[in-house]
């Protein structure tokens, strides 16, 4: 409770604490209420009472010289109602869903506005009862509860081995609950690290939180079932809201998604290919890829080696070719370098120490795969149009067509983990292995 | 009536942009864009229910929103989160607060309030409280001290262009406006009290000259309990003139329920009523009525429900057009989303024959002192209308239910919904809490608008006839001319004049509203020059033909014409209407002028025509 010292002192004399009904009474006013904790990430005054009036306002009032006094009535802070448990109907298609954490997961505390990561079979039940006319929850699991930005490569392979666990047990799909911020890291993770894919497994998040009504969690939720359940798919998708009005969702493929802004409902986009399908709350599917991995009997091998010393890094005006250097000495295994325009990094400035020609070498040179994609985001990188990208090419950087920067983050740390040698890890960074690389570049795909 | 209790709540929008962005309040164009939404109700609200129920409850409607960049941004959208409340806007809900002498907080916590009929696209409206009231906040009456309550600064709600059963529209470019919302404790004793406490907060609002005016800036909720009857929340009144109409019906509503209590009580207990719909669409295979026959070939059904002891009760007024049935029908409207419901005190009619409503009085087993209640429509709906109807009955034996009401146009309220519990708020997490020091409020202390009876003895002293001081404080125009004044050629009393008679009549005679910027602007700059007569010219040009306030005035100056154009027109009068000039001798001028006007108004000062006129007439006379 980070009230002041002092605040706290004259409270605990009081045997005050926070849930505890108090009257507060000084020259000017005197009220009654809840008194509530403050903040953790404090912006207020800690000398302040936050105090949760009878018609429901919250008010921070100083004691002022005036006095507190405990009154009966108090009530339990951050503690939720046990909801009651639901039968389900079994013979609907099974599925597992299992909860990472992040906004989907989260659940409010309506006294103190805390959030707390609460997450049973029920709650789902509760809050979005149209899934028990969708599918059976065989298993309902909460893997971890982290913020999407906290994810790391080795939660990414948890995810891989339970889903696949699933898909073993006979499931019809698996649907993944996660942060959105990294979602599409997961879910090029996921595409890579689950070989031979026989079902639809389904990530969904939230971009508003779960306390209002106008959340697009349960509209994710609900899709990404029917997707789950019904989609004739053997592939790694992301389902979020197409458009910012609750009408449909985008099936968007695991490898080509990207969160394209930082708000709104409809963030992520497909970059360099159209959307999988298109999804409807009321359970319609529309294929609109054409070429994609359908269903199939033999669940998914598990291939979730990575290689945590890959890096990710900008090239920009005036962009010093020391981190090069700081990784290459720090025995980095691969670099992406998310170039400029078609591929493009310094290479003849006028300030010679900021040509990033000499570390690159140097990288190479000391057995560093760099891979260069383009933080144009759109289109395909092309190393012969322009001198600086030719020395590069030649150098023996690796130029990653119109693979998504995240997606050659993400794949060049999984090639590296098997620990194939460099020329094999650049010839396989340039195959795709789940639809990361298109050969043609489509005049449709350039959405926003 | 001695035991009405009346509390006001009012809601008056702030001249300023929008509360959590910085979207202008005062657009209002095309829409280009819609979004549809769908609202969810979540576990913690209906944790009572089970999940079938919950899936009913929140499949729930389809809102619309009419969107533009032109008014609103993401925010309105609930796409992006809120921006922090600006300093400004924050100082003059201080500045309110201060005014009524309320107490601050030290520390204001912005909240949710739930709110699900799509007219937020959150789902919740967000507000603060900003002060409470103390011995020393009170609205004096000539009937008595109102105490103030509470100060809150909140968002105002989306504009709804349609609603419907199963969908709502509604535009963006009113949502989130900043209003203060300040309620009264229930001091009120009688509805002229209430107009009159009404009449004082809303000139104590706009004399801090930070208040939006015009149609729809201020509305009013009224909080009415009367002894025997139940507490009653009306929203959403426009009038300040209905007030005591409202309340006066209101009382005669809560009386009337209690009459119809202790008749029914006579007749039969509580627990002769029964939930016990009855199916009874085959009565009514073949019938000639409209309503029901549309709603069977849409494959409707049609249930009752028995009414022991209601016989005639129904049809009781309870307002002035009003019936006990018209209540009922509230519900079924609200609860079951249908157009309405039949009860047998108004059968036959509706194109229900004498025979179908013997019928149904057979199936129902309705005695001479039941009366029956049916609805029409979907399975579903009817049977949540007819749940909703009989909890309406029941509560008749305890009199009168407390109830959120709609105002209506000519004082009689309709049912709302429930009155809401305090359940319904919670934290915004999103904007951190706003520490109120105390130096920002002795900053605003210091700089407080003067109370309205200072005003007038100022305006007094400026030279303003005690009646125009009064007009002007009580008008909508005295931040106008204030701000006008400052450094204005015209003389005090010019000003009062143009606001208080000029802008009335233009407004009579059809010609456009002026916003009070463009009116600032003028009367600031008119020139001392020019005719006063001219400045509704001025405010044309520069505001219709988008002229600069230098065009404006060249063009004026072209146009004005001068004391000799103005004495030769004179002469030439005087000469044409020489015998009558004789005969009337200085009294002629009166008759002159009206001719001189005709062909001068507005581009001749009025005194300087008659100076001359006269003057002529004089000359001649001699």
């Amino acid at each position: 409770m980070p009230y002041s010292e002092k605040t706290e002192k004259t409270l605990a004399e009081k045997g005050i604490k926070p849930g505890d009904r108090i009257r507060l009474k000084r020259s000017d006013i005197v009220l009654e209420g809840i008194l509530l904790p403050r903040e953790e990430v404090d912006f207020g005054d800690s000398d302040v009472l936050v105090i949760k009036l009878d018609n429901g306002y919250n008010v921070g009032f100083k004691l002022d010289g005036g006095e507190v006094i405990k009154l009966q009535g108090s009530v339990e802070l951050g503690r939720f109602k046990a909801l009651e448990k639901v039968e389900q109907d079994k013979t609907l298609p099974p599925v597992s869903i299992f909860s990472t954490g992040g906004t989907i997961s989260a659940r409010i505390d309506y006294y103190t506005g805390g959030v707390s990561m609460l997450f049973t079979p029920e709650e789902i039940f509760y809050n979005v009862p149209e899934v028990l006319k969708t599918a059976y929850l065989r298993r309902v699991e909460r893997l971890f509860s982290l913020a999407s930005e906290d994810m790391t490569h080795r939660e990414w392979s948890t995810i891989a081995r339970k889903t696949a666990e699933s898909l073993a047990e006979g499931d019809k799909g698996v649907l993944i609950l996660h942060g959105t911020d990294t979602m599409h890291y997961t879910s090029a993770a996921l595409s890579f690290m689950l070989r031979g894919l026989n079902a639809p497994v389904i990530i969904v998040g939230s971009q508003r939180s779960s306390d209002r009504g106008s959340r697009d969690s349960d509209m994710n939720i609900i899709c990404g079932l029917h997707a789950a359940t019904k989609a004739n798919l053997g592939e790694v998708a992301i389902c979020m809201h197409a458009e910012s009005g609750d009408t449909f969702n985008h099936l968007i493929r695991g490898t080509r998604a990207r969160k394209m802004h930082s708000m709104r409902r409809d963030a992520f986009k497909p970059v360099n290919s159209p959307p999988l399908a298109k999804v409807w709350p009321d359970g319609r599917i529309e294929m609109v890829e054409k070429e994609f991995r359908q269903r199939s009997k033999d669940p998914p091998t598990v291939d979730d080696v990575f290689e945590p010393k890959t890096a990710l890094v900008k090239a920009y005006p005036g962009s010093n070719p020391e981190m090069i250097d700081f990784l290459v000495d720090k025995s980095y295994r691969g670099i992406v370098i998310e170039g400029t325009g078609m591929g493009h990094v310094p290479t003849e400035p006028l300030d010679k120490k900021l040509s990033w020609v000499d570390s690159v070498k140097r990288g190479l040179e000391n057995g560093v795969v760099i891979a260069m994609t383009t933080q144009c985001v759109f289109g395909r990188v092309n190393p012969y149009v322009y001198r600086n990208a030719r020395i590069m090419v030649k150098l023996g950087v690796t130029y990653c067509e119109d693979m998504i920067s995240e997606v050659a983050y993400v794949k060049l740390g999984w090639l590296l983990g098997h620990g194939f040698d460099n020329e094999t890890v650049k010839k396989l960074m340039l195959h795709s292995f789940a639809g990361e690389i298109s050969k043609r570049s489509l005049y449709s795909t350039y959405r926003l | 009536m001695s035991s009405l209790k009346v509390g006001l709540e009012f809601h008056q929008r702030l001249a300023f942009h929008k509360l959590f962005c910085n979207c202008p309040s005062t657009s209002s164009g095309e829409a280009s864009g819609r979004v549809i939404r769908r609202l969810r109700s979540s576990a913690s609200e209906l944790g009572e229910l089970d999940p079938a129920a919950l899936a009913e409850a929140s499949r729930g409607r389809v809102f619309t929103y009419h969107v533009d960049d032109s008014f609103n941004c993401l925010v309105e959208l609930d796409e992006e989160p809120p921006h922090p409340i600006d300093d400004e806007i924050l100082d003059a809900a201080l500045e309110v607060a201060l005014y009524f002498n309320m107490t601050v907080v030290d520390e204001a916590r912005v909240m949710r309030k739930t709110v699900i009929d799509g007219s937020n696209t959150s789902g919740f409206q967000r507000t603060l409280l900003v002060a409470l009231g103390n011995n020393d906040s009170i609205v004096e009456t000539s009937e008595g001290p109102v105490r103030l309550k509470s100060l809150c600064l909140e968002e105002e709600s989306a504009f709804i262009v349609e609603s419907g059963r199963e969908s709502a529209e509604y535009k963006l470019d009113r949502l989130s406006i900043p209003l203060v919302e300040i309620a009264t404790e229930p001091d009120i004793k009688s509805p002229s009290q209430a107009l009159e406490a009404a009449e004082e907060v809303g000139l104590a609002l706009r004399m801090t000259g930070k208040v939006m005016r015009g149609l729809g800036t201020i509305r009013q909720d009224i909080n009415i309990s009367i002894e025997g009857g139940a507490r009653q929340e009306i929203k959403g009144v426009q009038n300040l003139r209905l007030i005591p109409e409202i309340v006066e019906r209101e009382v005669l509503r809560q009386s009337n329920l209690i009459k119809l209590m202790s008749i029914l009580k006579e007749r039969c207990s509580p627990s002769s009523l029964t939930y016990n719909p009855v199916n009874l669409t085959s009565i009514f295979k073949d019938t000639e009525s409209k309503v029901i026959s549309r709603a069977l070939s849409k494959g409707g059904v049609v249930n009752g429900l028995k009414a022991p002891g209601f016989k005639g009760l129904l049809g009781m007024e309870v307002q002035p057009g009003r019936r006990f049935g018209t209540e009922l029908a509230d519900y079924a409207r609200v609860w079951g989303r249908l157009q309405g419901l039949i009860h047998t005190d108004e059968l036959p009619g509706y194109g229900v024959s004498e025979k179908e409503v013997a019928r149904l009085s057979e199936v129902l087993k309705l005695s001479e002192k039941d009366a029956a209640v049916i609805v029409v429509g979907e399975p579903e709906r009817t049977e949540a209308a007819l749940k909703a109807v009989y909890g309406r009955l029941l509560q008749a034996f305890n009199g009168v239910p407390s109830e959120t009401r709609r105002a209506l146009e000519d004082g009689n309220t309709d049912y709302l919904r429930p009155l809401p519990g305090s359940a319904r708020m919670y934290p915004e997490t999103d904007v951190p809490p706003i520490p109120v020091s105390r130096e920002r409020l002795e900053r605003i202390r210091a700089m407080l608008p003067k109370r309205p009876r200072e005003k007038v003895r100022e305006l007094e002293a400026m030279g303003l006839s005690s009646h125009m001081a009064q007009q002007l404080v009580r008008s909508h125009h005295l931040h106008v001319f204030e701000k006008a004044l400052h450094d204005s050629s015209l003389p005090p009393i010019a000003l009062a004049s143009f606001l208080l008679n000029t802008l009335p009549y233009i407004r009579r005679e059809g010609g456009r509203e002026f916003s009070d910027d463009e009116l600032i602007l003028i009367l600031r700059t008119f020139p001392s020059d020019l005719p006063r007569d001219m400045i509704p010219e001025a405010l044309t040009l520069f505001a219709d033909k988008n002229m600069s306030l230098e065009e404006v005035y060249e063009e004026l100056k072209r146009r004005r014409v001068g004391e000799e154009e103005i004495r030769a027109e004179a002469r030439r009068l005087v000469e044409e209407n020489l015998p009558y000039v004789r005969e009337k001798g200085i009294g002629s001028v009166k008759m002159l002028m009206s001719k001189m006007m005709d062909k001068f108004r507005g581009v001749a000062e009025g005194s300087t025509i008659h100076r001359i006129l006269t003057e002529e007439v004089k000359r001649r006379m001699e």
